[in-house]
């Protein structure tokens, strides 16, 4: 299976040194959704979330194969001065 | 599978481990030692025993780091307690029979099986010495519950911060921690899966860690440079490992 890197770009940014494997990049970005997911929460509970932070997934080579923003990971629904 | 030396370094490390809370006797001494039947080599991030598994024998890990886990339906998985050497990692299973969690090495590892027949005769013939034994899965509970408080209550640079300052003095009542750097083995997925976070979370918690000068985590070494503030951050109190030898 091959190998993906998930590089955080968020008030911390982190390189991811380790990866993992999946099937495929879908399951891959599915992933990251779920990282982000995880993530989001702790910013929630800081205070601030910035829907333009990203995980972009890298292969083995370093080559960017996606980027998953903050917001292509959570719904925002609502508007807050109603 | 071969016979356990009586002069294992793992069963001196359990040694090591009681003797920071309580005297042992020579002839205490001399029946822990002789408790082991078998030694067992397992390779890394092998399953030893699974949950509901109905046991005759209870586990001392000798030599490596193992753990206790839960799997989940999602395929995600919970460890509950991280183990080192010295351990008696499912002396519950004497009474249990059958364990509610699996074990698990997460790196090449030594162990030894004692039969619970061999504990009944300790629990008949050898009062203190079952009274420490009794210590030792009271311990395991003390771990636990802060394990709870850490998942239920710390963010996760806390709960990180914990586990390091947690894991650095188990590791110095063995003599296995050189200054405050030690070896857990662990991948950075595995020690998410402690953390109840994500894989990128606890890479990201890292960073912040290491960018604070507070630890390095770098192939599976552990490295704190700053054990005062690294406490600070964890809310670390270490009284609940009762390192302390009082009669018990």
């Amino acid at each position: 299976m091959p190998h993906y890197f998930f590089h955080l770009y968020n008030d911390v940014t982190t390189r991811d040194e380790e990866g993992a494997v999946f099937p495929d990049l879908i399951a891959a970005r599915a992933n990251a959704i779920h990282e982000i997911r995880s993530i989001a929460t702790e910013n929630v509970l800081d205070g601030a979330i910035n829907l333009s932070h990203r995980i972009e997934i890298e292969d083995e080579n370093g080559r960017v194969l996606t980027s998953v923003s903050f917001g292509d990971a959570v719904a925002i629904r609502g508007q807050k001065d109603l | 599978m071969t016979a356990v030396s009586v002069n294992d370094p793992g069963l001196g490390a359990l040694l090591a481990k009681l003797r920071a809370r309580d005297n042992v006797s020579a002839g205490e001494e001399q029946l822990l030692r002789s408790l082991p039947q078998t030694e067992h080599r397992v390779p890394r991030r092998t399953t030893i025993i699974r949950a509901g598994d109905v046991l005759d024998y209870s586990t001392i890990l000798l030599e490596g780091i193992m753990c206790r886990y839960a799997d989940m339906r999602d395929g995600s998985r919970q460890i509950s307690e991280v183990h080192i050497p010295g351990d008696f990692v499912d002396l519950h299973s004497f009474t249990l029979k059958r364990l509610d969690h699996s074990l698990m090495s997460i790196t090449p590892c030594r162990t030894a099986e004692v039969p619970h027949d061999r504990l009944r005769e300790v629990t008949e013939t050898a009062p203190h010495l079952t009274r420490l034994l009794w210590y030792v899965t009271a311990l395991d509970a003390a771990i636990h519950r802060e394990w709870v408080v850490s998942l239920g209550r710390r963010s996760a640079i806390a709960r990180v911060a914990h586990f390091f300052c947690e894991t650095l003095l188990r590791l110095q009542v063995i003599g296995q921690a050189s200054g405050g750097s030690y070896t857990l083995g662990m991948t950075q997925s595995e020690l998410a899966e402690c953390m109840g976070v994500t894989a990128v979370h606890v890479n990201r918690t890292l960073k912040q860690l290491r960018d604070d000068g507070l630890v390095e985590f770098r192939d599976g070494i552990v490295s704190i440079l700053d054990f005062e503030r690294l406490t600070r951050v964890a809310e670390f109190d270490p009284d609940y490992l009762s390192i302390e030898k009082m009669p018990r």
